[in-house]
């Protein structure tokens, strides 16, 4: 089975490194950092993720502005998007993430498990309306 | 010594002298031309003489200011032409020291043998002194009469003998129509009889009553009197009769009334103020806490995400070192579980601190009760299981829906169910109750944590939840601090120390109370009580 792109967004880099040797570490997916929230669409451009993991907060640009800009590009808006926040609440998010208004919302910290279920149930973007 | 006539001219003219001398009235005989011929010692005295014989020959000009002397003189010739009789006429003369008395008079003429005028007899009487008493009468009288109170005298049997005009106008009854009725004709029925008993007791005895009276008008209407009644006693120390004197006191009455009327209102309205003060300074005490809890929240928010993103570095760095430790058991991977554990209990401390934060926030919707409490004993329902907990529905039907933020009182609930869960690890009952009751006037309720949220009041009718656990309750001496934060039970790692401070926070802010207790039967039971 061909390896998963997973483009992970976060201005922290030893978080971002650490998803990347989670994921990594379970041969499934092939992992990029981004650590600038205005690098991240030429990288999504460039990379082709399956699935981007972005910060919400992040000192530069902003993950909601992130999450707009991936939107308006015919390219990348159907690549799933998961939100990582250290802002909301686990017990609101749940361990597979909060869905507000379409988005994915994971609650850091999170551990290795879920972070992957995470990603595997948010893969398969859905079908588009026929 | 006085002895019977005998014949003797002489001795019989000097006896009847001393008699006369001897009286008190004035006894005179003048001639035809008003000179006296003869009086006693009396009217000597009158007079100013003491020697009567230094009177004989002189007239009443020579003792009384000419106008005056002229006026007797000119009745005297009346009565001796018979012209006109003078019987018992009272005149004020003056005496020699010129203060005037009172005298009643009678003159009467003398005839001869022949039957011609020869002069004439007077007796004068002074009655100064029963005129003096005559005015103090009448000065009495007029007393009463023009007096503004009330007066009324009956007889010992109560029959009415006298009423003053003053009775007239406030009563309305005239003294043709009461003299001689009994006093019961003014009663009201509104007296209590044994008013009137111990009014005839006193009186009986001699003494004075006074008391009040609701008495009735000859128009139907009525009349508060202030009463004073007295016997009147006459010389012997009998009572003959008594008098009432009364005082019209309704309007008084009615100004007492309207005063205490008044006061009343007074204290209500003091009572109202001190209330609205008390809401004021609570509502204050509110908006301060609001102010606290929003610099506290963003404070909150601010340390979660500073300190969440280190925590999650450290969350997924050691899952990726126990991933790449493999599967087996040694001190490394142990230690790698158990700081995967802490990295838990620190971020729950932390998610603990934004819900104490986000408490205050509450956004209500009309939530059915009993089923929320269904949906959390539902969310529960496996961690009970698995300590062979039974879950016991004491619901009533009549729970309306409240007023509440639906997503907090789920969490409230959850939070203080899963503390009964998890205070009973060998196995128990969980026992959830509701209940609608009011709240007595006086009701203690618990102690609030803060100074925010609405407080539910005595009368209030409130939705009672009970929590009730068949553990080994808590000791007596922690029961205090159960809501402090950070105070906990549980064994380490086991709790945040914030659960009940928070559960506390967000019933309050929805303006209910929560409290604690040791059930007499073991266990414990939590009560929430949240305003209907």
């Amino acid at each position: 089975m061909p390896k998963k792109r997973i483009l992970i967004i976060d201005d922290e880099p030893g978080f971002t490194r650490v998803v990347r040797l989670n994921l990594e570490a379970t041969g499934n997916y092939e992992v990029r950092e981004v650590n600038e929230g205005q690098a991240a669409l030429a990288a999504a451009r460039e990379f082709k993720p399956h699935l981007i993991l972005l910060d919400v907060v992040m000192p530069d640009v902003d993950g909601g502005d992130v999450a707009r800009a991936l939107q308006q590009d015919p390219q990348l808006q159907r690549i799933p998007v998961v939100f990582l926040t250290a802002v909301v609440h686990r017990q609101e998010a749940g361990p597979s993430g909060l869905h507000s208004g379409g988005a994915v919302f994971l609650a850091k910290p999170i551990s290795s498990d879920n972070l992957i279920r995470c990603i595997e149930e948010n893969l398969t973007p859905p079908a588009p309306p026929a | 010594m006085i002895t019977a006539a005998s014949g003797d001219p002489a001795a019989e003219s000097g006896l009847l002298r001393n008699l006369v001398d001897s009286l008190p009235d004035h006894i005179y005989v003048k001639d035809r031309d008003s000179r006296f011929l003869m009086l006693n010692r009396a009217t000597a005295q009158f007079l100013g003489v003491t020697v009567p014989e230094q009177i004989i020959g002189k007239t009443d000009a020579d003792f009384f200011p000419r106008e005056l002397a002229d006026r007797f003189r000119a009745e005297e010739e009346a009565v001796m032409q018979s012209v006109e009789m003078l019987v018992n006429r009272e005149a004020a003369v003056p005496d020699p020291a010129g203060a005037l008395r009172w005298v009643l008079t009678t003159k009467v003429p003398l005839h001869d043998a022949q039957g011609a005028v020869i002069g004439l007899l007077g007796v004068n009487r002074d009655i100064t002194d029963r005129k003096r008493i005559e005015e103090q009468i009448l000065k009495l009288s007029r007393a009463v009469e023009q007096s503004a109170t009330l007066v009324v005298i009956c007889t010992v049997p109560g029959n009415i003998e006298y009423v003053n005009p003053k009775f007239t106008e406030v009563t309305g009854f005239t003294p043709e129509e009461v003299i001689g009725q009994n006093v019961r004709i003014l009663k009201s029925g509104h007296t209590p009889a044994e008013d009137y008993q111990q009014l005839w007791e006193t009186l009986s005895a001699g003494r004075q009553w006074r008391g009040q009276f609701y008495n009735r008008k000859k128009n139907g209407e009525f009349y508060w009197a202030s009463v004073n009644i007295s016997p009147i006693k006459n010389a012997a120390g009998v009572t003959t009769h008594f008098v009432s004197v009364q005082e019209d006191v309704t309007e008084r009455r009615q100004t007492e009334q309207r005063l205490r009327q008044l006061n009343e209102d007074l204290g209500r309205k003091q009572q109202e103020l001190l209330q609205a003060m008390a809401d004021l300074k609570t509502a204050q005490a509110q908006l301060i806490d609001a102010e606290k809890m929003e610099t506290v929240g963003r404070l909150a928010a601010g340390v979660a995400h500073e300190v969440k993103n280190p925590l999650a570095i450290l969350r997924l760095g050691v899952d990726y070192l126990a991933g790449a430790l493999g599967g087996e058991k040694n001190d490394v991977t142990l230690t790698l579980g158990d700081m995967a554990a802490a990295l838990t209990r620190a971020n729950a401390v932390v998610g603990g601190l934004l819900d104490l934060a986000a408490a205050h926030d509450v956004s209500r919707e009309p939530v059915e009760l009993q089923a929320t409490l269904e949906q959390c004993l539902a969310l529960l329902y496996h961690a009970a299981a698995r300590d062979r907990i039974r879950f016991v529905r004491d619901f009533t039907p009549q729970l309306p829906p409240l007023q509440l933020d639906r997503l907090k009182i789920e969490q409230v609930f959850i939070n203080l169910m899963l503390n009964g869960i998890q205070a009973m690890p060998g196995g128990g009952t969980l026992t959830v109750r509701t209940y609608v009751r009011q709240l007595a006037p006086d009701e203690a309720l618990p102690e609030p944590g803060d100074r925010s949220g609405a407080r539910l009041r005595g009368g209030d009718t409130v939705a009672v939840v009970e929590i009730d656990d068949t553990g080994p309750g808590i000791p007596e001496e922690k029961l205090a601090k159960v809501f402090d934060p950070f105070f906990t039970t549980k064994a380490a790692g086991q709790g945040t120390g914030l659960g009940l401070t928070v559960s506390r926070k967000i019933i309050e802010n929805h303006g209910g109370t929560v409290n604690i207790s040791n059930r007499a039967a073991g266990g414990v039971r939590v009560t929430v009580m949240l305003k209907i």
